[in-house]
């Protein structure tokens, strides 16, 4: 079973965790969330601007999801990834993969992680006290 | 053809989207990166470094001699950087 979910909203991990153990036929839950660092190489965040190509990254989080529980036989994947503005501290995405044997789940969840971070049109841009600057954009 | 810009490349050209006619010697990506750079300073600002532009034809990731033909939504942006 796969979810994809784009939001502005904040979301509950702990919520999703627990809706995804639910059904513990699986054997094996991998989850990862990434989020908003407070301290970058370009100073001290106070905010994080998410861009997003809505149509295009539905597209590609579902087909990325799709190849994983086609490849590592998942039983279930949830994919959730916000955009608009966002408070240091907070999350940005969350994936949780879930398979009979633990090397599947975990292969999966890095694979769609590592996937979506170089295919998924999302664009970051870093607010900070006085200034913001878009991550590794340099026109 | 419906064109989208997105983070900086929007920001530098001043508009999220617009409408553009593809002139008829427009054919590949390239050709209408080199045809919008021309149009005007903002574009050549936003674009001249092509090598940092990516592209979606009818939301699918393409090379720059990808043909336009059948394109009916054209996205530039720059590399991604979610997750």
């Amino acid at each position: 079973m796969i979810t994809i979910k784009i939001q502005k909203e904040k979301f509950n991990s702990q919520k999703i965790l627990k809706n995804a153990e639910k059904d513990k036929k699986y054997g094996a839950l991998v989850s990862f969330i990434g989020s908003v660092r407070e301290e970058t190489n370009n100073g001290k965040v106070k905010k994080l601007f998410i861009e997003h190509y809505k149509n295009m990254a539905e597209k590609i989080i579902y087909k990325t999801a799709l190849d994983a529980e086609k490849k590592w036989n998942l039983d279930y994947c949830y994919i959730i990834h916000r955009y608009g503005t966002l408070k240091a501290g907070e999350s940005i995405v969350m994936v949780i993969t879930c398979s009979k044997h633990r090397k599947e789940a975990y292969a999966a969840n890095q694979y769609i992680i590592d996937w979506l971070k170089i295919n998924a049109p999302f664009w970051k841009k870093e607010i900070f006290e006085n200034e913001s600057k878009w991550v590794d954009q340099t026109l | 053809m419906k064109v989208l810009y997105f983070a900086k490349v929007r920001e530098i050209i001043g508009l999220p989207e617009e409408n553009i006619d593809l002139p008829p010697n427009v054919q590949t990506v390239e050709d209408f990166l080199d045809y919008l750079i021309s149009k005007e300073n903002k574009y050549d600002l936003a674009l001249s470094n092509k090598e940092a532009i990516h592209i979606a034809c009818n939301e699918v990731h393409v090379d720059k001699d990808f043909i336009l033909k059948n394109t009916k939504e054209i996205a530039i942006f720059p590399p991604v950087t979610g997750g």
